[in-house]
Parts: C-alpha cells; sequence; structure tokens
C-alpha cells in the first residue's frame, strides 16, 4: 500500500515538475539557451498568486489563468529587452545574462515580500479523497490535472496552429526558417513567452502544494534542468516520464532513509544520467529499437 | 598600476609576462609589509586578507570560468572542502594549519575531478547547471557527513571551532598564495595550455578538430581553478577559527565568485583583481551604508545584466577603451585598423 501511495504521490507532483520543465525545454529547442531565470520567474508566479490570494481572495487554480497572460508579457519582454542583444555571442554571455536576471528577481521579491517561507492555504487543503486505503490529498490531484491540461493545450497548439509549427520549426533548423520566411525574432519572443508563461504558471500551481519562499528557485532550476536532460530536450512525452522518475525517486528518498538527502536526488540522478546515458531517456528507447 | 598593464600589453610577450610577475611581486611584498611596519593596523590587515581573499577565489574562477567559458556556479564546494581539509586536520591532529594548505588545495582538485569529469566531457551548459547541484550537495554533505558516516568530523550545522592562530602568519600565507594564484593565471593565459582554453571556449568543434584534447584541458582547467579555491579556503579556516556549513557553502559565496571575475573582466589577468578590489571594498562598508541586506543582491545583478549587455570584458574592458581614448587623444594618431 505504501508504495502504490507513494507511486500516485509521485505521479501527482510529476504534472507540476512537467509544467515547470517544458518552459525551459521550449526555450532552449528554440533558442539553444538555457533560462537561468526560470525558476525566478516560477517563484515570482508564486508569490503573484499569493498575491492575489491575499488581496483578492482569488484561488491559486483560477490565478493561473490571470498569471499566464502576465507572464507571458514578461517573457516577451525580457526577450526583447535583454536576450536579444545577446543571440549569437557564446553561450556563457546568455547564461550569465539570465543569471543576472534571475539575481534581480530574487532580489527584488526578497525586498518587497522579505525572507520569509510562505504558504497558500485554501478551505480545502486539507481535504482527501480516499479510493480504498489510499488516500490521496485533493490540491496533489487538482495540480496535476491542471498541469495536464495546461501541457495538452500546448501540445495541441504547437501540432496545429501556424505559429505553433513556426516554433517547432525554428527549434529544428533556424536558417531553414529565416529562409523560408519565418520571422525568427518574433516566433523567438513569443518561445520565450510561453517558456516564462509555463514557469509562472507553474510556480501558481506550486503554491498549493509546496511552501515558498524568494530563495527556493536554485533547486528547482537543478531539478527542472534533471528532467529534460533525462526526459530528452525537446518532447513532451520523455518530459513527463522524466517528471515521474525524478518525483518517485525523491520520493523514495524521503521515504527510505533521511528527508534531509531529497535535495541530493535531482543532482545524483543528472551525474548518472550524464555518466551512464548522456542521451537522456529518448536515446535509451531509440537505442533499443535498433538493437 | 592600471597605466602600467596599459602601456605592458604593448610590449612584446616576454616582457609583457616578466612585467605582469614584477607586479604581482611587488603588491604581494607591500602588503606582506603591513603586519611588520605596524603590528597594531588590524583593520588594515583584515582588509588586504580579504582583498587578496577575494582574488585569490576570483582569479582561480577565472580560470575555469573565464578562459575556459565553462561558468561555475558552485565553486563554493571547492572552497568549503578546502577549509574543511584544513580545518578537520588542525582539529584532529594539531597540524599548523599553514602546513596543509596544499593538501587543502588538492583535495579540492581531487573532488572537483571527481564531480567534473562527467559533467565536462558534454557539451554546452550541463556544467554550469550540475554546478548549481555541486554546490547544494556539497552543502547537505557538509551537514549531515557525521550523521551518515557515524564519525565526528564536520560537527554538521553547530560548526567546527578551530584554535586560535597568529594572525601575521597567516597574513604572509595569505600572500603567498595569492602571489601563487596570480602567477599560476599569468603563466596559463601565456601557456599553450591556456591557448587551448581559450580555443574550447571560442568554439569547442573547431579547437577538437585542430587536435586540443578538449575535455582533459576543461578538466585540468577545473582542477587547478579549484585547488586555487581550496588553498584560499584553508586560509580563511586558519584566519576565522570558525566553519559552518552556511557560510562556507552558502550560494552567496558561489554568487560573489561568479560575479568579481565577471564584473571585473572575463578571462583576463587583472580582471578579477579589479573585480576583487571593487567586491571587498563594497562588501566592507555595506554594512554601514545599507540597512537592507537585500539591495545588495539587486545591485549585483542589475551590474551583471549592464555588463554583460554593454562591456562582457567588464572593468578592465572600461579601463582599456579608456586608455586607448586617452593615447587617440594625446597622440592624435589616426584610429587604428583592428
Amino acid at each position: 500500500m505504501r508504495l502504490a501511495e507513494a507511486l500516485i504521490s509521485a505521479l501527482l507532483v510529476a504534472g507540476l515538475y512537467a509544467t515547470m520543465s517544458y518552459g525551459l525545454a521550449l526555450i532552449y529547442g528554440v533558442m539553444k539557451i538555457i533560462n537561468l531565470a526560470n525558476a525566478g520567474t516560477m517563484m515570482l508566479g508564486a508569490f503573484a498568486t499569493f498575491v492575489l490570494w491575499q488581496q483578492f481572495g482569488i484561488d491559486p487554480l483560477l490565478s493561473v489563468l490571470i498569471v499566464a497572460p502576465i507572464f507571458f508579457a514578461l517573457g516577451a519582454l525580457i526577450e526583447a529587452a535583454f536576450v536579444r542583444r545577446v543571440a549569437g555571442s557564446a553561450p556563457i554571455i546568455s547564461l550569465l545574462l539570465l543569471f543576472g536576471v534571475w539575481l534581480v528577481m530574487q532580489s527584488l521579491a526578497s525586498l518587497v515580500f522579505g525572507g520569509d517561507v510562505r504558504a497558500v492555504r485554501p478551505v480545502y487543503v486539507q481535504d482527501v479523497i480516499r479510493v480504498g486505503d489510499i488516500t490521496i490529498a485533493y490540491t496533489r490531484l487538482a495540480v496535476f490535472l491542471a498541469g495536464a491540461i495546461i501541457l495538452v493545450a500546448l501540445e495541441l497548439f504547437l501540432r496545429n496552429s501556424f505559429l505553433g509549427r513556426a516554433i517547432r520549426a525554428l527549434a529544428q533548423d533556424r536558417d531553414a526558417c529565416a529562409l523560408s520566411g519565418i520571422d525568427t525574432r518574433r516566433v523567438s519572443m513569443v518561445a520565450f513567452g510561453l517558456g516564462t508563461a509555463l514557469a509562472g504558471m507553474a510556480g501558481s500551481l506550486l503554491t498549493l502544494v509546496f511552501p515558498f519562499d524568494p530563495d527556493f528557485g536554485r533547486l528547482f532550476q537543478l531539478k527542472s534542468f534533471t528532467i529534460i536532460v533525462l526526459g530528452g530536450l525537446e518532447s513532451i512525452p520523455g518530459i513527463a516520464v522524466a517528471s515521474f522518475v525524478l518525483a518517485l525517486a525523491e520520493n523514495l528518498t524521503v521515504t527510505l532513509s533521511k528527508p534531509a538527502l531529497e535535495n541530493l536526488v535531482s543532482f545524483v540522478l543528472l551525474v548518472v544520467v550524464l555518466v551512464v546515458m548522456p542521451g537522456g531517456l529518448a536515446a535509451l528507447v531509440r537505442r533499443r529499437r535498433l538493437a | 598600476m592600471t597605466a602600467v598593464v596599459a602601456r605592458a600589453q604593448r610590449l612584446p610577450r616576454s616582457a609583457r609576462i616578466w612585467g605582469q610577475v614584477a607586479i604581482v611581486l611587488l603588491l604581494g611584498g607591500a602588503i606582506a609589509l603591513i603586519p611588520i611596519i605596524d603590528e597594531r593596523s588590524f583593520n588594515l590587515q583584515r582588509l588586504t586578507f580579504f582583498l587578496l581573499w577575494y582574488a585569490t577565489l576570483a582569479t582561480g574562477w577565472n580560470i575555469i570560468g573565464g578562459y575556459a567559458g565553462q561558468i561555475s556556479f558552485g565553486h563554493a564546494a571547492f572552497l568549503g572542502m578546502g577549509a574543511y581539509t584544513t580545518g578537520v586536520i588542525w582539529f584532529t591532529t594539531k597540524t599548523d594549519p599553514l602546513l596543509t594548505v596544499p593538501v587543502a588545495g588538492a583535495a579540492a582538485a581531487v573532488y572537483s575531478v571527481l564531480v567534473g569529469a562527467p559533467t565536462l566531457r558534454l557539451r554546452g551548459p550541463y556544467f554550469a547547471i550540475a554546478t548549481i547541484g555541486i554546490g547544494e550537495a556539497t552543502r547537505l554533505l557538509a551537514v549531515n557527513f557525521d550523521d551518515i558516516f557515524g564519525v565526528t568530523l564536520t560537527h554538521g550545522v553547530t560548526g567546527l571551532s578551530l584554535p586560535n592562530y597568529d594572525a601575521a602568519r597567516v597574513h604572509y600565507g595569505m600572500v603567498a598564495v595569492f602571489i601563487v594564484a596570480m602567477l599560476t593565471t599569468i603563466w596559463v593565459r601565456g601557456s599553450r595550455f591556456g591557448l587551448g582554453l581559450f580555443a574550447i571556449n571560442m568554439d569547442v568543434d573547431a579547437a577538437e578538430t585542430v587536435g586540443v584534447p578538449t575535455a582533459r584541458l576543461q578538466i585540468a582547467a577545473l582542477a587547478l581553478s579549484a585547488f586555487l579555491s581550496g588553498a584560499a579556503g584553508a586560509l580563511y579556516a586558519a584566519r576565522q577559527q570558525f566553519l559552518d556549513p552556511g557560510s562556507m557553502f552558502g550560494f552567496d559565496r558561489s554568487i560573489a565568485l561568479v560575479l568579481m571575475p565577471v564584473v571585473g573582466g572575463l578571462g583576463t589577468v587583472w580582471g578579477p583583481v579589479f573585480g576583487a578590489v571593487l567586491y571587498s571594498v563594497v562588501q566592507d562598508q555595506i554594512q554601514s551604508l545599507v540597512r537592507n541586506p537585500y539591495l545588495p543582491t539587486l545591485i549585483y545583478g542589475v551590474l551583471l545584466v549592464l555588463i554583460v549587455i554593454f562591456e562582457p570584458l567588464g572593468i578592465a574592458g572600461l579601463l582599456s577603451r579608456a586608455s586607448d581614448a586617452a593615447r587617440s587623444l594625446v597622440r592624435r594618431r589616426p584610429e587604428r585598423v583592428r
């Protein structure tokens, strides 16, 4: 029973992990830069949700809809004002730039909200759903469903709209896109906006499950990076599976050994993946198919 | 000093290198004289110790981050590894901490190879992100080490209290380590090894094609960088006589180690020193000037963004621009074609 509970709990957290990681993967796919400000964006999303809940009593699940467009605009603005200027220079330049953006986000949040750990606790926060012997926290289920809806909507957008296809095309071959008349700058801006919006929404959802402070980003940055390395950089199924693997590994670590070591899991997993299967799960599957 | 540096850049290579070595020795010698001239100049000793300490750390970081272009967001791990190596040896065997400085550096270097080998073999930003994990994992290790292995070595979050030690000797030790760090960075910059690192920084594929052993050189650069950080950590242990995981492995430390070389001038010999001077003076003054602990981070973040966009070579870049401008004003020479 404990194993079943661990599996379900991991699956539910994986929805949140996948949402935050996909933002990172989308931006990496299109622009080939790692958005180090991703976790900072998530943190801002969490605080925006906190403010909406405290000031106006808006439920975190609803505020996802408010956060998304605001963060899309924020991302587009960051791309147009900063990231675009360093396009084409060495990768470390964009890494340092976004590190700076992250520091600014983190210290601004600390200035405004202080360093305290916050939590959003709506009335249903203690509610559970019982299926036989297994109890499932209502909030986790809601967060999982919201994450799943967001990712399915995104996948539909990327597959069916012109802009979505342009984003996928850009991830494959930027030069070919420019040659066939796609406005690569505009599409990059949209992709960065979408990635930022995903991180913001993940931040909103996170408030229901985890307590947070302005400094929590580092760990989630590492987690989402581990997930996209494990899951292959541009596939939603890969990222979903990788999110589940990470969530399960963390869950088992907490259950079987010390809770303090939970934060080590993502790093150990990252190193193991890099050593054993540098191409991630996707490459592993491909190799099996070939053999 | 900057005028000297700027002029030195136009001399032939060997003369330039010897000029830089002379500046390092003069600077180190002058700072080494401080406790001899005035034994009671504690404030100045503290300020110059931390100036050299930050300069050593920034210089060490610059070898992997600036020369090879592999950014580390977890260098506090190597600093802390060195500090704890010296701390633990000193605490348990009563060995003179200054004697353990090379051991501390070596421990940090070995540790860096262990964590760097899997992450540096790959292209792209894997190393940079993994270093965030390295920093966090090492901090957790230091906190939980005694629990996990059932021994008493790091004393976990309570911290490791060390015996007293002669402040003047630590001061001389710091000067020596600073000189070693500067000679190392000057040597690397002029060497075949350094050229290989610059090639990797510009284009890994091209470097690989012309026969640069990219993975090996990057790991060597990381080990060298970690060695200097670890040695600096050892001196921190000898000076502060107290170590705790929060202050040694804190992410703030890693941020500082990124900031100084980037603000000073990425991949230059003197940039990290400029950055360290700025940072240590600002840190020294900041407590009395601003009450808010978050404001400095905000300023550093904004500074980082501005520097990356407008002057990727930092203070060193600004200075060389200024000296170029001054020279063309004075001599009225036509602008050189670059």
